[in-house]
């Protein structure tokens, strides 16, 4: 027997302002009975299960466990662009001249992430 | 939009993270792609420079993938730094079934999870016993201090 992940747990100052970025970041949904202030919010995507819940202490140092998202409809640089415009922060521009490459971001509470390059652009080398 | 997404944790010895979690969550060791002998040969082939690669980086596998596709890929990147605080994400292991089943039947189960993991490497941190609560649960360490809970 082995175990399930069932979720991925992270700590927040502001769960729902946190989990409703990352919904909209992987395109996944908030759970319909999370509402603003709550101590705790659900956003499910097609790969994981993300639960966010309120803890008092704030973020101190680089977090040891991250996400890598790789974009599978479009390329690695016009999801930065989005991912910016949600309200993520450039953490390493870590591209290459020959567009190989990732680029680190923060999320709104300063949890790094990096963007990879998509499906597309690693099929083409 | 369609996205997928990997888990990646900083560690300092990579095949000893490989070999723990994928016992814990029934994962196998990722081969290299494309008929390479080593993910570090791959990563070379792929251009990344000799100088980005720490010694042995690759050499034998550093990420688990789930053989049923259910959960996300892992990469246990080896870091020079240790562990110093809390970690802000972490792992809930699934193996009670859930609040449909009988709190008894998931204690048992939570109890047989928790003896096979600290088998594996793991150690408990705390037993979180609240019937009041319908709650039977395990804070645990990984082999590096990692926390994850088993419920």
């Amino acid at each position: 027997m082995s175990s399930l992940i069932r979720h991925v747990t992270i700590d927040a100052a502001d769960p729902f302002v946190l989990a409703s970025f990352w919904a909209q970041a992987l395109d996944g949904s908030l759970a319909d009975d999370d509402f603003p202030g709550d101590p705790a919010a659900v956003v499910t995507t097609t790969a994981a299960t993300l639960l966010f819940v309120r803890v008092d202490d704030r973020k101190a140092v680089k977090n040891r466990v991250h996400l890598d998202l790789q974009p599978q409809d479009r390329m690695r640089d016009e999801e930065v662009e989005r991912l910016l415009s949600l309200g993520a922060t450039l953490q390493g521009d870590h591209r290459r001249p020959d567009g190989t490459g990732w680029v680190t971001l923060y999320d709104p509470e300063g949890n790094e992430f990096c963007v990879e390059r998509s499906a597309a652009e690693l099929a083409n080398g | 939009m369609e996205m997928t997404l990997q888990l990646t944790i900083d560690c300092s010895d990579p095949q000893r993270m490989v070999t723990f979690w994928a016992e814990a969550l029934g994962y196998v060791p990722e081969p290299p792609p494309g008929g390479h002998a080593t993910w570090r040969a791959y990563w070379a082939a792929m251009g990344v420079p000799e100088a980005e690669l720490p010694t042995c980086a690759g050499d034998v596998p550093e990420s688990i993938i789930d053989p049923a596709g259910r959960g996300p890929r892992v990469w246990f990147q080896q870091v020079p730094e240790p562990k110093v605080a809390k970690n802000r994400w972490h792992f809930d292991l699934k193996v009670g079934g859930g609040r449909d089943v009988p709190l008894d039947v998931r204690t048992q189960r939570v109890k047989t999870e928790v003896e096979r993991l600290v088998k594996a490497g793991a150690a408990v941190l705390r037993i979180k016993d609240e019937p009041d609560m319908g709650l039977y649960a395990a804070a645990m360490h990984d082999p590096e201090g990692n926390e994850f809970d088993v419920v």
